[in-house]
């Protein structure tokens, strides 16, 4: 058992290390251009001698920042709104056509607006990421209260359970693993919009030092901070993975593992 | 009768987005302020870029852009979803790096290959197919690793060749997985032809904008915003009607099997632990999530 979990481990690992070195090999061949491929012994140099300064971190720090504030507004908004939309049936079907708009309407393509009445700022951003992650977070948090069972809400109707408490009663808790769902989506759309937002608009954070880099023709520095953000995103969808199964252990597992 | 509950019923659906469009004229109508022009303006900018501008020349040169990149990446994500669904040695030794992959802000990469590889048509073609593959990959790699096993044991019994074995029982098996995927990957995709267009480009609707925003034509901004949102909506509801024509035995099948009392259902679902169907699960789960859910992607764990 604890020996074929190393040969797994080893494959992993082995699969990853051949990558580096192809990647290594054609880059330094020759075969694409060294502005477009640079050899990654070069980034890795690159992004050590990057993570040993400040402004490094502060790039970073202002992408996940622009993510995380454009994260918790769409929350704040999505969930609530989402939830009463889906346990009206008469709410449901007259919005159902706003909704199918919103959620197919790439955000991004509002940035020029954003950006020529408050500027290249973290108010652009924060407004274009709340706009972008509302969707997927309405539309878990709505799906998850209308799959109430019906039974249930027969039950509190002929309680005469008032409407208010059949809210936060019965659809909010019956929307939770829903909602998280959500959450989980709605947090890796921010930060991929966070960079999306940075290289179009000039934004101070990861996207614009890539921007920056490349056409300083420094591509070697703009793939380190390519790596940096794709971290950045792997590490923030492995945790709220992580924070999704954790707050729902409870919940008996529904599907496929 | 049958025609006033379809009035009914449209009616019902229409009041509010119509009464939106009506507020937004309304409000907007004697709008002064430079960056909300009235939308009788925006209206007519659209109207005007229509029938005597490049409208329909940027819209073309944006939609064969995201064809070409969303084909070649739902072929490519098919392709690979299948045969590391089927080969888990394989699977397994590239499931951190495909995680690592997916969860990358893949528009991290639009300034170097554009920057490389020019700012015509080919290299935004690529971003999309890039951005689109790995939902699509994902989901399939899902869809045949939740097959029933039994499926593989009766081609082996009847010994159907592999391939016949692939093209007839996995691939349509397998195909409600893919459309989801294909589904998530279509509102990246519609994403990444707007980024890439917006970065750089002498054609398409991102670069229409891009335009009118550096020349501060603001009511044009609006314009392909507009236009932009009314594209991303007719795509995605050709998909669903493309989904729903692909897919129509499904639905049927799992129709029919939901509509069995309850109760009875769920003692199936009870009694046959041992081999799971997770197929069918998945089948309700989309069922009551009515088609749009995310809900595949949301319960993978892990490859």
């Amino acid at each position: 058992m604890r020996q074929q979990r190393m040969t797994v481990l080893g494959s992993q690992i082995g699969v990853i290390l051949a990558l580096l070195v192809i990647w290594e090999l054609i880059a330094r061949s020759g075969l694409a251009a060294e502005n477009a491929f640079p050899p990654f012994s070069a980034v890795s140099v690159e992004l050590v001698k990057g993570m040993l300064t400040s402004s490094y971190w502060t790039a970073v720090w202002q992408t996940l920042q622009g993510a995380l504030q454009g994260f918790l507004v769409a929350a704040a908004v999505g969930i609530p709104v989402g939830v009463v939309v889906g346990f009206s049936p008469f709410l449901e079907r007259s919005s159902r056509i706003l909704v199918d708009f919103g959620r197919s309407f790439p955000a991004i393509a509002l940035l020029p607006i954003f950006v020529l009445s408050y500027g290249s700022t973290i108010t652009t951003k924060t407004i274009v990421i709340a706009v972008g992650c509302v969707f997927p977070i309405f539309v878990q948090s709505f799906y998850g209260s209308r799959r109430v069972d019906p039974a249930i809400v027969e039950t509190a109707k002929a309680f005469r359970i008032p409407a208010g408490m059949q809210l936060t009663r019965i659809a909010l808790p019956s929307a939770v693993p829903s909602i998280m769902t959500g959450l989980r989506l709605g947090i890796t759309m921010a930060v991929l919009l966070s960079i999306g937002v940075e290289i179009l608009g000039g934004i101070p954070g990861l996207g614009q030092r890539i921007a920056g880099a490349q056409q300083d023709g420094a591509s070697a520095v703009a793939f380190a901070y390519i790596l940096t953000a794709s971290a950045l995103g792997f590490a923030v969808s492995k945790l709220s993975q992580a924070v999704e199964s954790r707050l729902l252990r409870w919940r008996p597992p529904t599907t496929v593992s | 009768m049958n025609i006033q509950k379809i009035l009914l019923g449209a009616g019902k659906m229409l009041w509010l987005p119509a009464l939106v469009i009506a507020a937004w004229w309304v409000l907007s109508g004697t709008s002064e302020n430079f960056y909300f022009p009235p939308l009788s303006k925006i209206f007519e900018k659209i109207i005007f870029q229509a029938t005597e501008g490049a409208l329909w020349e940027n819209i073309l040169f944006s939609m064969i852009n995201f064809t070409i990149g969303f084909v070649v990446a739902g072929i490519a994500g098919i392709l690979f979803g299948i045969v590391l669904g089927s080969l888990r040695r394989i699977r397994v030794a590239v499931s951190p790096l495909l995680d690592f992959m997916r969860s990358m802000p893949q528009i991290a990469l639009v300034p170097v290959v554009i920057m490389a590889f020019g700012i015509g048509p080919e290299p935004k073609a690529f971003l999309i197919g890039f951005i689109c593959f790995w939902p699509i990959l994902l989901n399939t790699i899902d869809g045949v690793r939740g097959l029933n096993p039994q499926l593989l044991e009766v081609a082996k019994a009847y010994r159907i060749p592999y391939p016949v074995y692939l093209m007839r029982m996995v691939l349509p098996a397998t195909l409600p997985a893919i459309m989801t995927g294909m589904r998530i990957a279509i509102g990246l995709g519609v994403v990444m032809m707007v980024v890439s267009e917006m970065y750089s480009s002498t054609r398409g609707i991102g670069f229409y904008i891009l335009q009118s925003q550096e020349s501060y034509r603001i009511t044009d901004v609006w314009a392909g915003t507009i236009v932009i949102g009314l594209l991303g909506y007719l795509i995605s509801v050709g998909f669903v009607a493309v989904e729903r024509y692909l897919l129509a035995w499904y639905y049927q099948v799992e129709r029919r099997r939901l509509r069995k009392r309850p109760a009875r259902a769920a003692a199936e679902t009870a009694a046959a632990p041992p081999v799971r169907n997770p197929a069918s699960e998945h089948a309700k789960a989309r069922l009551t999530a009515d088609k749009d859910s995310e809900v595949v992607v949301a319960t993978r764990k892990g490859v």
